[in-house]
């Protein structure tokens, strides 16, 4: 059993709490005299009422009605308005402290239990005291109603808990006539009496030895508990008659202050004065478990009157808590949920059915009789389960084939080890805390394998077969239990749940409040944090995550795009999404299939995945409405799907606006009718080019000068006079102005300044447009003389004002483009074969969306194949033959006829060959022609004869054989691939040689050189240029390795060869043997090798009287060579060579010039000096050699046209 | 009756335990006999007219013959499908596929698998997944494995459900699937149990499917150790061939010189071998490949 701890406020000392029946609320009493309302979910204190004088003691919430009561030690008891915060009402009554108030379950009754020996009951309502309960002869510390029944239970430090019946109380005050005089005479006389008759004592119960604090009812059974100074808790039975003691549980070491039974279990609780907090078996009346605060002394217990949470009052404040998970452990196989219910029996679910199963067995035995199990993993091969308890035990239970009842289970394998779960058919792994690592086991429970994890592990999860989610503190690792690697990690704090999507790319890791959304490489896809705590989550079938919080059903799309689906009333734990059902286990451990409506998440989805005619579907077919939806197309760039959602005209004008709609928004600025919004609508129309819609609002809005600029702008010459007749009428004179200089028209402009009383202006207007009359006529009505007048030096009658180049005026001038969204195309019906009508089942339309984009998804990678294959035929044409790649392959079974097509059948080789077109993945495909050609485009390759075990061993060496049954029938043939683990078809390869078998070669070809067995060493560098050729490697690196591989067998053969040549020489051609002796100094071997070649060089040459060429070699010799009897003979020679510096015979051979050594004739090919060079081996030739075999490799030709090897995945 | 042992030892190639658990039930029926007489051919110790008497027996008598003679008409001629028991038919079947006839050995257990309420069917279906293999055709296999199941839903009796494991088995090699995982698992919780020359070339199967070089190697020498070699030496003859395949596969995955011996010898011991037939079908058309490039 744990204690789940959900709230802590800190304050001074808590007397009493109170949980408000309904809302996450709790009061708490504090001894400073103050009351808190906490929210204990989302942890803010609501409000503090303040009124008591002095410690607040004792606080209750009315079951169904806003108010609360209180009392403390100023003998008051106060009601109080949840809906005001003030105080509605005090009682007075009491003459001491009051130590506790209860409201009645359903009448308007409260019960207090005082220091003056009473306990009272009171009508809130009518705000009277209707009894006084005397008897007691001490403080009496606790007084409440039983749930259902006419009885009162009351603690005393009188040394006795007392049972009072109080169905006199309920007869007199529930009578329709109690209002006569003689009633209230009587309830009075009554009161005095101390309700003697309506309240009688039923039993007094003693047996506690010290002060009794506390008495408690069962809520359903006969039950007393108590809780006493003497450090007891009791337990009392009574029948309608008498009342007995059961038992005593004694652990406590101080005080018991108070004991309450659980609500729903067979439990006990109680707190004390020794800090601590006990669970007893309520049947056994043995503890289960202890709570122990360090420094703060327990004052109360109290439970929530519905769901499983208990709050308890201490010294420095007060804690809210659930004893135990709730979460009933579950995992789903295939269509079937595996789940362990309140009673420890593993039930089914059948999704497809809907039907639950009958109990298959119980887990009652397994671990401890309070401990919820943390979770179960389901293995149907075995049908067995795995349970994980919670202090680090697991049982391995076999499940009977049939569910027949809750039976005991007929095999239990129980052993330490934590978080269990099944990775194969039949492996399991098992955290073992103490070796600080995880086991992989049989089902037979023994190690095959253990796996040292370094870092603190809290939990561990199944992630598809042979790999597990190792939940780190801080992080999540992806784990492949077999080959004992890690496979991806994600930073990820206290994750303490996941859920794979339907198709397993995804995973969603939940913590307390975040959740975070990874591929199934655990590569980070989003992380969202939720304010109320996360519960559980499942996929659905499009990859939507559905979760839940406390109390919400809520969903994210891929993209963090989330909302609330349904408000919970309980919290229930999500298994599984199907469509609009969404599977759930409530805290009853009980199935609850809840109906939710994904329009809302369909849609954004739709939207995000451009899937259009799903979008317009869901806006026919579904009522979408909402301020939410708006806002969030409006944010997603989508006001014109906006629009079909919306009423109010500004919002559609808005929108309409924003998505460059004139005709909508037209239609919704003459509703709106304003100025801010027709100058909005003629921003939008001007920025359009729609000057008919710009010239409609400027006639509206009376902008005559706009209208006339918009005219001048769009050539319409005949209403821009219309314009001018209109200033003139409407006597504008600024507007006649503008419009005559618009239309150019000088004479009226010189008369509108005449008229406007500028004479001089007129004068100048005119007399610059050469009307000589009309200035005459100015000047003299203006009685001036014209030598008088005195113009611009400047002036000029050029005519500013040019004529339209075109004929017809402008009714469009589009400056931005509005092209309708296919959305509005879809809208307005553009698309014939969009049927917007569709009628489908919700779901099949999503899968038909999801098919759209299928397609386009394979539209897109047939035309990157496209080019990929374009890429491939740049590099080497592979020719029509390419096209029968898979041919040879299926040769054999082509002879025979399959009943059933196989023409959809996507082979293995077929995917290889998909994915690499190397000469190596070809060959191991079967593709042998298809190789070959590459290798001869390649590197020039002929001679395949010599290939050919090469080829046939790619293929062979990437298959593998297994016996059937019976064995008399062929075998069955299965593939090797470069990584057995490959899991994306894009990875997946055929096993080839990889750069280790090469080096080993070379070595082995080193080996033979060293033994002089020169022949030999030949065959294995070839051996090693060979399996270069049908080699594949996926790194930078390893084509480097290969590269200089291919490079060294050269220069090795090269060597060797002309050494052999030289041995074959006849012992009187000197000179050749003389210059082969030299010409194998000149390839590149390792340096220890080379001084092989040149120790001969320096003792042959010497030994036929070459001296200088002697002492070069020597010289080149100790180079290599420093100590050792060697290099003293080469010193030697050196010495003895250089003091006669002589050559007998003249050599073909000049060691400071550069030249290579042709492959073929072993001779040198000076700088300048055509030559050739083989495309496979680089080796040099004379380009007279040129179409010959290569010398080295002997299977290509020299100076082919080739490529290149390609041997880089 | 309970045939889980007796089906347990057969599957794991545990032969000699097959014939003495058969030898101490008290009864005698076609399944018994199914057993007992697939057991005597795959330890050699198959005589004619063992139990002639028997409609089965008589059939083993001529799937016997055609084993021998290659001559499969006396065997298909005697058995009619609309008659024929799933036992019967698996004789066929076996018979059809070992001719290289894999589609009518196909149609023939799905003729039995459809049409059959007896004992034998899902002897029959292993069969159909294991030739549906060895034409190749996987979606095939893994569909009718998947019928079956789904069809059965919780019926699979734990002796049925050993056979409908190795057909699972035998298709997630044939298609790679959890080859590191569950599969292997498979092979090595079998090799563990039951330490046969199948289970143990099973595994190894699964070693070379994830080139694990050293395992592999491992099961090589532990297969030629005394009890291998020479306590099981029936069960060594009956799967030299598969061993000789392995090896090679082996050979070539390290560079090995053995390779063209070992090619020799298997030759040798079952020229009908795949290994071989692949070999012999490359090196026709690598003949070709020569002769056209060659200048």
């Amino acid at each position: 059993m744990k204690m789940l701890t959900k709230f802590e406020s800190k304050s001074t000392r808590a007397k009493g709490i109170a949980f408000h029946p309904s809302r996450p609320w709790v009061l708490v009493a504090l001894f400073s005299s103050t009351i808190q309302l906490w929210d204990y979910r989302m942890g803010t204190l609501l409000h503090r009422f303040e009124g008591h004088e002095g410690p607040v003691r004792s606080v209750d919430f009315h079951p169904t009605q806003p108010i609360f009561a209180s009392t403390g030690d100023d003998s008051t008891i106060k009601i109080w308005s949840l809906d005001t915060n003030k105080c509605l009402h005090t009682f007075t009554g009491h003459l001491d402290y009051v130590r506790t108030v209860f409201f009645h379950n359903e009448l308007p009754w409260i019960i207090s239990a005082s220091d003056d020996q009473t306990i009272r009951i009171w009508n809130w309502q009518n705000r009277k005291e209707i009894a006084c309960l005397t008897g007691h002869n001490h403080f009496v510390m606790c007084a409440q109603f039983h749930p259902t029944e006419d009885l009162v239970v009351s603690a005393s430090l009188d040394e006795t808990v007392r049972v009072w019946d109080i169905s006199g109380l309920r007869k007199k005050h529930s009578a329709p006539n109690t209002t006569s005089m003689e009633d209230i005479m009587n309830n009075q006389q009554n009161l005095l009496d101390g309700g003697f008759g309506d309240c009688v004592v039923k039993f007094i119960l003693e047996g506690h030895t010290r002060g009794v604090n506390w008495a408690s009812f069962h809520p359903t059974l006969p039950l007393i508990v108590s809780g006493s100074d003497d450090r007891q808790v009791k337990l009392w039975r009574m029948s309608a008659t008498k009342a007995w003691e059961v038992d005593t549980c004694r652990g406590h070491t101080n005080n018991v202050v108070s004991v309450i039974f659980h609500p729903h279990q067979n439990l006990i609780l109680s707190a004390g004065e020794d800090k601590t907090l006990r669970v007893w078996d309520l049947d056994k009346r043995i503890p289960v478990k202890q709570f122990k605060r360090e420094n703060d002394r327990f004052w109360l217990i109290a439970s929530h009157p519905h769901i499983n949470l208990f709050g308890a009052a201490h010294d420095s404040g007060i804690m809210i808590f659930k004893l135990d998970r709730e979460r009933p452990c579950s995992t789903i196989h295939q269509n079937q949920l595996f789940y362990v219910n309140k009673s420890k029996q593993v039930q089914s679910f059948d999704y497809q059915k809907k039907v639950t199963s009958l109990p298959y067995v119980s887990l009652k035995g397994i671990g401890q009789t309070w401990s919820a199990f943390r979770n179960i993993s389901y293995n149907p091969s075995q049908h067995s389960l795995l349970v994980n308890q919670p202090d680090g035990k697991f049982a391995l239970v076999l499940l009977p084939k049939q569910p027949s009842g809750a039976v005991e289970p007929t095999s239990v394998t129980e052993d330490n080890g934590s978080f269990t779960t099944f990775v194969a058919r039949n492996r399991f792994v098992v955290y073992n805390k103490n070796a600080g690592g995880i086991e992989v086991r049989t089902l037979d429970n023994k190690v095959t394998k253990t796996l040292k994890i370094e870092e603190t592990v809290r939990d561990i999860a199944n992630a598809g077969p042979g790999t597990v989610l190792l939940f780190h503190p801080k992080s999540v690792v992806l784990f492949d239990v077999q080959q004992g690697k890690k496979l991806g990690e994600i930073a990820a704090k206290n994750v303490k749940y996941v859920t794979w999507s339907n198709d397993g790319q995804y995973v969603a890791l939940m913590s307390k409040h975040t959740i975070t959304i990874a591929t199934k490489r655990l590569e980070s896809i989003n992380s969202m944090h939720e304010t109320i705590r996360i519960k559980s989550a499942a996929w659905d079938e499009s990859n939507v995550l559905i979760y839940s919080t406390l109390n919400h059903i809520r969903y994210s799309l891929l993209n963090g795009d989330r909302g609330i689906i349904k408000t919970l009333e309980d919290t229930l734990y999500i298994t599984k999404v199907q469509d609009k059902f969404v599977y759930t286990l409530n805290r009853e451990g009980e199935i609850e299939i809840v109906t939710i409506d994904p329009t809302e998440y369909r849609f954004k989805r739709a939207l995000i995945n451009k899937n259009f005619p799903e979008v317009l579907r869901l806006i026919k077919t579904s009522n979408l409405v909402g301020q939410n939806i708006i806002f969030y197309l409006q944010k997603s760039g989508y006001p014109e799907i906006a629009l079909q959602f919306v009423q109010d005209p500004q919002i559609r004008f808005n929108l309409a606006i924003e998505s460059g709609n004139l005709e909508t928004a037209l239609e919704e600025a003459k509703k709106i009718d304003n100025k801010a919004t027709w100058d909005r609508l003629n921003v939008e129309a001007l920025a359009q080019g729609n000057f008919e819609l710009s010239e409609m609002i400027y006639q509206n809005q009376c902008s005559f000068d706009k209208l006339s600029f918009l005219y001048l702008l769009s050539g319409e010459i005949s209403k821009l006079s219309k314009m001018e007749d209109i200033a003139t009428s409407r006597e504008d004179v600024p507007s006649m102005l503008l419009n005559s200089i618009y239309n150019n028209s000088t004479v009226s402009r010189a008369n509108i300044f005449a008229e406007s009383g500028s004479l001089s202006l007129a004068y100048a207007i005119a007399k610059a447009n050469n009307n000589e009359q009309a200035a005459a006529a100015f000047l003299e009505q203006a009685g001036i003389d014209e030598q008088d007048c005195v113009l611009p030096d400047t002036i000029n009658t050029s005519n500013l004002i040019k004529s339209p180049v075109i004929s017809e005026p402008l009714s469009k001038w589009p400056l931005r483009k509005a092209e309708s969204s296919y959305f509005e195309k879809a809208l307005v019906g553009e698309f014939d074969e969009l049927d917007i009508e569709d009628d489908q089942e919700e779901s099949g339309n999503v899968t038909s969306a999801n098919a759209g984009s299928t397609v386009q998804d394979e539209e897109e990678g047939v035309l990157f194949n496209d080019e990929v294959i374009e890429d491939d035929v740049d590099a080497w044409d592979m020719g029509d033959e390419d096209l029968i790649i898979d041919e040879p392959v299926d040769k054999d079974e082509e002879s025979t006829t399959a009943p059933i097509s196989t023409e959809d059948e996507i082979t293995e080789t077929a995917i290889w060959v998909k994915n690499s077109k190397l000469p190596a993945v070809l060959a191991a495909s079967g593709a042998f022609s298809a190789a070959a050609q590459a290798l001869n485009k390649q590197v020039g390759v002929v001679n395949f004869e010599l290939l050919r075990k090469y080829f046939v061993e790619t293929y062979e060496g990437a298959r593998t054989y297994i016996a059937t049954t019976p064995s008399e029938l062929p075998a069955i043939e299965g593939f090797i691939r470069s990584d057995a683990d490959a899991e994306s078809e894009t990875d997946i390869l055929p096993r080839l040689s990889n750069v280790g078998i090469i080096t080993e070669k070379m070595n082995e070809g080193y080996r033979l050189f060293k033994a002089n067995k020169l022949e030999q060493a030949i065959e294995v560098f070839r051996d090693v240029i060979y399996r270069i050729m049908l080699l594949a490697v996926n790194n930078d690196e390893d084509v480097e390795i290969v590269a200089k591989t291919l490079e060294k067998a050269k220069e090795y053969i090269l060597g060797l060869s002309i050494e052999l040549k030289r041995r074959s020489l006849a012992n009187d051609d000197v000179k050749r043997s003389l210059e082969l002796a030299a010409y194998f100094t000149k390839a590149k071997l390792v340096p220890n090798h080379r001084s092989n070649a040149l120790q001969v060089a320096m003792s042959q040459n010497f030994k036929h009287k070459n001296f200088v060429q002697a002492s070069y070699f020597a010289g080149e010799f100790l180079k290599v060579i420093t100590t050792g009897p060697r290099a003293d003979q080469a010193r030697k020679i050196k010495q003895r060579a250089d003091s006669i510096a002589h050559d007998a015979i003249a050599l073909d051979f000049d060691p400071y010039a550069e030249f290579d050594i042709c492959a073929a004739t072993y001779t040198p090919i000076y700088k300048g000096t055509p030559s050739v060079a083989d495309p496979l081996t680089g080796a040099k030739y004379h380009a007279t050699e040129k179409g010959k075999i290569d010398n080295i490799a002997l299977v290509s030709i020299i100076g082919a046209p080739a490529s290149g090897l390609r041997i880089a995945l | 009756m309970d045939y889980f042992s007796i089906k347990q030892d057969y599957y794991s190639g545990n032969f000699s335990h097959v014939l003495q658990d058969i030898e101490k039930q008290n009864i005698e029926d076609d399944t018994l006999l199914f057993y007992k007489l697939k057991t005597l051919l795959a330890l050699k110790k198959y005589e004619l007219g063992v139990c002639s008497n028997n409609k089965l027996g008589f059939v083993f008598d001529l799937y016997y013959k055609y084993l021998q003679s290659k001559d499969i008409s006396e065997l298909e001629s005697n058995i009619k499908m609309e008659t024929a028991t799933p036992y019967e038919i698996n004789v066929l079947a076996s018979a059809f596929a070992i001719d290289g006839r894999l589609d009518e050995s196909l149609e023939a257990c799905v003729y039995g698998i459809d049409n059959s309420e007896l004992p034998g069917v899902t002897e029959l279906l292993l069969l159909a997944i294991q030739v549906a293999l060895l034409d190749g055709q996987v979606s095939i296999a893994q569909t009718m494995l998947d019928n079956f199941i789904n069809s059965q839903e919780d019926a699979i009796t734990s002796e049925d459900e050993l056979l409908v494991n190795l057909a699972e088995s035998y298709i997630k090699f044939a298609t790679n699937q959890d080859t590191t995982s569950s599969n292997f698992y498979y092979f090595e919780e079998l090799s563990q149990t039951f330490p046969t020359w199948k289970t143990q070339l099973g595994l190894m199967n699964l070693h070379l499917q994830q080139s694990n070089i050293e395992e592999a190697q491992g099961i090589v020498n532990v297969l030629e150790s005394d009890y291998y070699s020479v306590e099981q030496s029936e069960a060594a003859e009956l799967y030299k061939p598969h061993f000789l395949a392995n090896k090679i596969t082996l050979a070539i995955l390290t560079g090995s010189e053995e390779v063209d011996d070992l090619k020799n010898q298997l030759e040798q011991l079952d020229p009908n071998h795949p290994l071989i037939k692949n070999n012999k079908r490359l090196n026709t058309e690598f003949d070709e490949i020569v002769a056209k490039y060659k200048v």
